[in-house]
C-alpha cells in the first residue's frame, strides 16, 4: 500500500498523541494539587481532572463538528458532510461515555456521591450522550432517509447544549467552574493540563479522521455497486 | 488504510501500558512529593484514590481502544464487501 | 396562498376531521387519565402522594400522551397517504409543518384541560391556586413539545418503524423542556407558598427552548421531509 500525504500527517499525529501520552502521566503526577474550600488539600483523585475536563470538551467539541456537518448534509446534500456527522457522532458516544464514568469517579471521593441528579453538567451531559445513542439508533435502524432524520436530531442535541448552559446561571450547580482552568492553576498543574488537553484534541482528530475515511470508503463502495449494477456487470 | 490502523492501534495499546507502571520513569521523580497528600486522602471513604485514578485512566484508553478496532472490524469488512464485488463483476463480464 | 393562510388552512382542516371524529382527543385525554391512574398507583403511600411528585408526573403524562397523539394525528396522513399530496402542493413547506402544529397544539390543550384537573384531584396539589402562570406555563411546555414532536412525525409519516422512532427522536431533545417545565410547577406548589421568581425563570428558559426550536424546525422541516 502506497502512503499517502494524508497517512503521513495521520502518522504524525499519532505520534504526537504518543509523545504526549508518556510524557502526560509524569507532568500530572507531578503537578501539584490545589486547595479545596476547607483549607486542606484535595484528594488525589483531583488527578482525574487532566483526563475527565479534556474528555468532556472532546465530547463537546464533537457535538459541534456532528452539527455543523449535519448542516452541510440537509442543506447541500453533502455526503461528505454525512461523513463527517456520523464520525463525529460516534465519537461523542465514545468521549461522552469517558467523561460520563470519569467524573463520578472523581465525585465519589469529593462530593461522597458518584452521581448528583441537581447538578446541571452532569444532567445535560447525560442527555446529549442518549441523543446520540438515539442518532446512532435512529441511523442503524430507520431505513431509508434514516441519515436526513438522524442529521435533524443532531441539530436539535446541538441546540440544546447553549440553552442549557445558559440556564446554568439560574440553576445553581455543585459543579466546579469553568474558570479553574482559566486561571489561579499553579504553573505545574497548567502546563500538565494544557499537555493533556492538546493530546486528548489530537487524538480525538485522529480518531475523527479515521472514522470519516471508513464512511467515505463505504460510500464509494455503495457507488461503485450501483454503478456496475447500471452497467449490467453483474452476475444475476 | 489498514496498515495504518494496525500501526495506530500498536501505538495506543502499548503507550498507557507503558504509563500505568506505578513509579515509571517520570513518576518516579515527583514520587516524593504527592505521596504525602495522597496518604491523607486515603484514609477516608471506601475506595482508594489510586484506584479511583486508575480506573478512570484505564476506562478511557479501554473506550479509545474499543472505538479503533471497532472501526478496523468495520473497515476488513468493507474490504471482504470489495473483494466480492469485484468478484462479481469479473464473474458477470465472463458470463456476458 | 400566503404562508399564514396555508399554515391556517391546513390547521382548520385538521381540527374539522377530529371534530367530526374525535379520536384522536379522545383518545390522547383516556390515555393520559389511565398514565395518571398508573402513577397513582405507584406513588400513592399509605393514602398520600408523594409531595413534589405530580408535577413531573404532570409533565411526564404531557409527553406520553402527546406522543400517542402525535402518532395518531399522523397516521391519519398516511391511510391514503395525503401527505403526498400536502407536499406537492404549492405552498411552503414551512406552513405544512406550521399547520400541523397548531393542530396538534389544539388537541393536546383539550388533553390537558382533562389531566390537570385529574393531577390535582388524584395527587392532592393545589394546582389551580394560581391558575394564570400554571397556564403559562403548560402552554410554552406544550408549544416546546409539538414543535419537535411534529418536525419528527411529520419526517416518519412514510417510514416503516415511525412508531419506535418518534420516542426515541423526541423525547431526548424534550427532556430539558419537561424538566423546566416541571421545575416551574413545583416552583408553585411550594407548601410554603409559590415562588414566583422561580416560576418566571423557568417559563423565560422554556419561552427560550420554544424559539428555538420552532426556528429550526422551520428551516429543517423542507429538507427533511424532501424526497430524493
Amino acid at each position: 500500500m502506497k502512503l499517502r500525504t494524508l497517512d503521513l500527517v495521520f502518522l504524525a499525529g499519532a505520534l504526537l498523541v504518543a509523545a504526549a501520552m508518556v510524557l502526560a502521566p509524569g507532568w500530572i503526577v507531578d503537578a501539584p494539587l490545589p486547595m479545596a474550600s476547607g483549607g486542606m488539600a484535595m484528594a488525589w483523585t483531583q488527578k482525574i481532572f487532566y483526563f475527565h475536563v479534556p474528555a468532556a470538551w472532546c465530547t463537546f467539541l464533537s457535538v459541534f463538528v456532528c452539527a455543523a456537518g449535519s448542516v452541510l448534509h440537509l442543506a447541500k446534500r453533502s455526503r461528505g458532510g454525512d461523513a463527517l456527522a456520523v464520525a463525529a457522532a460516534e465519537l461523542v458516544v465514545v468521549f461522552g461515555i469517558c467523561t460520563l464514568v470519569t467524573g463520578p469517579l472523581w465525585a465519589r471521593k469529593e462530593w461522597g456521591v458518584w452521581w448528583v441528579w441537581k447538578d446541571v453538567r452532569l444532567v445535560t451531559t447525560l442527555i446529549l450522550w442518549i441523543t446520540f445513542i438515539a442518532y446512532l439508533f435512529v441511523r442503524r435502524y430507520g431505513g431509508p432517509g434514516a441519515e436526513r432524520l438522524a442529521s435533524g436530531l443532531a441539530l436539535f442535541g446541538a441546540v440544546n447544549v447553549p440553552i442549557v448552559y445558559i440556564s446554568v446561571f439560574f440553576w445553581r450547580t455543585q459543579h466546579p467552574k469553568a474558570t479553574v482552568v482559566a486561571g489561579g492553576l499553579d504553573p505545574k498543574m497548567r502546563a500538565a493540563f494544557w499537555l493533556s488537553f492538546a493530546a486528548f484534541t489530537v487524538l480525538y482528530l485522529l480518531l475523527l479522521g479515521v472514522r470519516i475515511r471508513l464512511e467515505r470508503a463505504r460510500h464509494r463502495l455503495d457507488e461503485l455497486h450501483v454503478a456496475a449494477d447500471e452497467a449490467g456487470l453483474l452476475d444475476p | 488504510m489498514k496498515p495504518f490502523l494496525a500501526v495506530l492501534l500498536l501505538l495506543l495499546g502499548s503507550v498507557p501500558a507503558l504509563a500505568q507502571v506505578p513509579g515509571g520513569a517520570p513518576a518516579a521523580a515527583a514520587n516524593g512529593e504527592w505521596k504525602d497528600a495522597d496518604l491523607a486522602a486515603m484514609g477516608e471513604g471506601g475506595y482508594q484514590s489510586t484506584t479511583l485514578v486508575t480506573a478512570a485512566y484505564s476506562f478511557i484508553w479501554v473506550m479509545v481502544l474499543v472505538f479503533v478496532a471497532s472501526v478496523w472490524l468495520r473497515s476488513r469488512r468493507l474490504h471482504q464487501d470489495l473483494a466480492e464485488l469485484e468478484a462479481r463483476i469479473a464473474r458477470g463480464q465472463t458470463e456476458g | 396562498m400566503s404562508f399564514f393562510r396555508a399554515a391556517f388552512t391546513i390547521a382548520g382542516k385538521d381540527l374539522r376531521v377530529e371534530l367530526r371524529g374525535r379520536e384522536v382527543v379522545v383518545a390522547m385525554a383516556f390515555f393520559s387519565a389511565l398514565v395518571l391512574l398508573l402513577f397513582a398507583f405507584a406513588f400513592i403511600r399509605e393514602g398520600k402522594a408523594a409531595p413534589d411528585a405530580a408535577a413531573g408526573i404532570l409533565w411526564i403524562t404531557i409527553a406520553l400522551s402527546g406522543t400517542l397523539g402525535l402518532s395518531r394525528a399522523f397516521d391519519r396522513e398516511r391511510e391514503s397517504d395525503t401527505i403526498a399530496a400536502l407536499l406537492l402542493a404549492p405552498i411552503d413547506r414551512g406552513a405544512i409543518y406550521l399547520g400541523k402544529l397548531v393542530g396538534i397544539i389544539a388537541f393536546m390543550a383539550l388533553t390537558l384541560a382533562v389531566a390537570t384537573p385529574l393531577v390535582a384531584l388524584l395527587f392532592d396539589v393545589p394546582l389551580f391556586l394560581h391558575p394564570g402562570p400554571l397556564i403559562l406555563l403548560l402552554a410554552l411546555g406544550t408549544l416546546g413539545f409539538s414543535a419537535v414532536g411534529s418536525l419528527f412525525a411529520g419526517t416518519l409519516v412514510r417510514n416503516r418503524a415511525r412508531h419506535v422512532l418518534l420516542g426515541i427522536l423526541v423525547y431526548p431533545i424534550i427532556v430539558p423542556v419537561l424538566i423546566a417545565g416541571a421545575r416551574g410547577t413545583q416552583a408553585l406548589l411550594l407548601v410554603e407558598g409559590a415562588d414566583f421568581d422561580a416560576v418566571w425563570l423557568w417559563a423565560k428558559i422554556l419561552a427560550l427552548f420554544d424559539v428555538a426550536f420552532v426556528i429550526l424546525a422551520l428551516w429543517v422541516f423542507e429538507p427533511l421531509v424532501a424526497s430524493d
